[in-house]
């Protein structure tokens, strides 16, 4: 456990030495940085219910801001912490302009019928036992279609901590809200997705 | 605290569960953890990084830790030279420019702009005319009682256009005529309403008159006389209705004279005092008055109630012309014949007494 906290805290040094270098002038430690994260920052965007395009261009959007406030970038502050305060508050920006809450309701209903669908593939591909990598790829999936489910609160908690890596703290940070609202809305979250793919554990 | 603990464990089971379904996956199936972002959108965020790193200058502001941001910055950053000539100039500027307001009010105060200037003589005439001008509106404001010009128009024509004959006439008369004026004016309205009176009376009369004579017979001498009495009292009558028209018509015609006379008083009046007043400010010489014995008398007994001297202007084959002063009245010039009156031109002294001069005839 210790050597994984010293791995983590060594990571984040990195990260924060590579980005100082960057504002500094450095152009070959962004490249660094930006192999490192691109891809914790594009799952963020793609799991929340976008589609790829807008996913990159929610990226592109994200690391542009990155690049062009790297002058007010303080070390006091973890990187991936504020690669992702970024990333989130272009997130929100989004949902307000589309009305994604809107959406959301459509997709919901939506999903709902997707899911039964699946659980009856899933029942059926069960009986046939030599469709490993089938199952595999229905229960990609249905994860995905769970996530997609979640309160948007709850999904952003659930992303940056069980994709990201974050903790509660950091994520109480990012999101700008209280320590044990986070942690409520992490508990509901895993319940949810936990009720929602209780097939897959057996 | 059981509940916490339950809460905990159950917490715990969750996450354990979530994350053996990761694990499953990141075994079996490499597409769900392995989804990167398309290599052009690589390569576009790559290129603007090190395109933001090559223009050094941000295009955002940058704020520094003052607060202060780049224009700022850019001002402080000027050459020295420069800031020093900003310095001196705008308060020398707005010191110039006060000065320059002051003198230029100073200059107007103390000065006319052009003292060879002359402000324009304003000739009698235009005097005379503003004067002439109030008068005629005076009578109107004074609350004087006037007809509309339509009423009086008609009835006063005739009238209109012989006061205007007689104001004409009345141009050159003094305020002491004004009597006379007046009397003049009034006598032909009295005949005249006189005979517009009588003529309808004597019309009506004739009228009534002249109608019974060629209807009905008289039956007795009583009825005679009654019906006579009714057609003289019914003509009476008409008459007095003619004549009460007549007699307004007649009263707007005065009304009309009035106002006309007033007009004409005060056009007089003006005229008058124009001349009085040409006479003390312009002071023009009046032709030399011939002398008379008579007045040659008057002068006389004036001299010695009051000193009277004279000077002698001009003298030719015939006559003189002498400059006579009163104590407080403007010199008069007089001509004297030589046939008549003979002057002691022996003194020194341009002024000589009144005694001076002699009437031959007299001798």
């Amino acid at each position: 456990m210790d050597a994984k906290a010293q791995g983590n805290k060594s990571r984040q040094q990195l990260d924060q030495t590579l980005m100082l270098a960057y504002a500094e002038g450095d152009a070959a430690a962004f490249d660094r940085l930006y192999s490192r994260h691109k891809t914790a920052v594009y799952r963020f965007f793609i799991r929340q219910n976008l589609t790829t395009a807008v996913a990159e261009d929610l990226c592109h959007d994200t690391w542009l801001k990155l690049i062009n406030n790297r002058a007010g970038y303080q070390a006091n502050a973890l990187f991936t912490t504020y690669l992702f305060t970024i990333a989130r508050r272009i997130a929100i920006d989004h949902a307000q302009k589309k009305s994604v809450l809107l959406e959301q309701q459509q997709n919901e209903e939506n999903l709902e019928n997707q899911e039964s669908n699946i659980t009856q593939q899933v029942t059926e591909s069960n009986h046939d036992s030599q469709l490993d990598v089938a199952d595999n790829q229905t229960l990609a999936a249905a994860l995905k279609q769970q996530i997609a489910a979640l309160p948007y609160e709850q999904r952003e908690v659930f992303l940056l901590k069980q994709e990201a890596g974050f903790s509660i703290d950091d994520i109480a940070e990012i999101t700008f809200q209280n320590k044990e609202k986070v942690k409520s809305c992490w508990r509901y979250a895993l319940q949810k997705m936990r009720k929602g793919l209780s097939f897959y554990g057996n | 605290m059981a509940t916490n603990k339950q809460d905990d464990k159950a917490l715990a089971e969750d996450q354990a569960f979530i994350q053996s379904l990761y694990d499953d996956l990141s075994d079996h199936n490499g597409d769900y953890t392995a989804e990167q972002p398309s290599e052009q959108l690589d390569q576009s965020i790559l290129a603007a990084a090190h395109k933001a790193v090559k223009a050094k200058p941000t295009l955002h502001s940058e704020k520094t830790a003052d607060g202060q941001t780049d224009d700022k910055k850019q001002a402080l950053n000027r050459p020295a030279e420069k800031r020093k000539k900003m310095a001196w100039y705008y308060p020398a500027a707005t010191a110039a420019s006060f000065l320059l307001v002051g003198l230029i009010v100073n200059h107007q105060l103390n000065g006319p702009i052009n003292p060879e200037y002359k402000a324009p003589l304003v000739s009698m005439e235009h005097v005379t005319k503003a004067k002439q001008s109030e008068s005629l509106a005076a009578p109107a404001e004074m609350g004087v009682r006037t007809l509309s010009d339509e009423t009086v128009r008609p009835l006063v024509a005739k009238q209109a256009f012989k006061e205007e004959m007689l104001v004409e006439e009345f141009d050159d008369v003094f305020v002491e005529n004004e009597p006379s004026l007046t009397a003049s004016v009034e006598v032909p309205a009295s005949p005249h309403k006189k005979g517009i009176k009588s003529s309808a009376v004597q019309q009506s009369k004739d009228e009534i008159a002249s109608e019974p004579s060629a209807g009905a017979s008289p039956q007795s001498a009583e009825a005679e006389f009654v019906i006579a009495a009714e057609k003289e009292t019914k003509a009476d009558m008409l008459a007095s209705n003619d004549l009460t028209t007549a007699a307004q018509e007649q009263m707007f015609a005065e009304q009309a004279q009035q106002k006309h006379r007033l007009a004409a008083k005060a056009k007089q009046k003006a005229s008058v005092k124009d001349r009085q007043l040409s006479k003390q400010t312009l002071n023009t010489p009046l032709p030399p008055i011939v002398l008379s014995h008579e007045k040659y008398k008057a002068l006389q007994v004036q001299s010695k109630q009051n000193t009277l001297y004279w000077r002698l202007l001009q003298e030719n084959h015939s006559s003189y012309v002498i400059e006579l002063f009163s104590n407080e009245q403007i010199p008069v010039l007089y001509r004297l014949n030589k046939n008549s009156f003979e002057l002691n031109k022996s003194r020194q002294d341009k002024r000589q007494p009144f005694a001076e001069i002699t009437y031959i005839a007299e001798k």
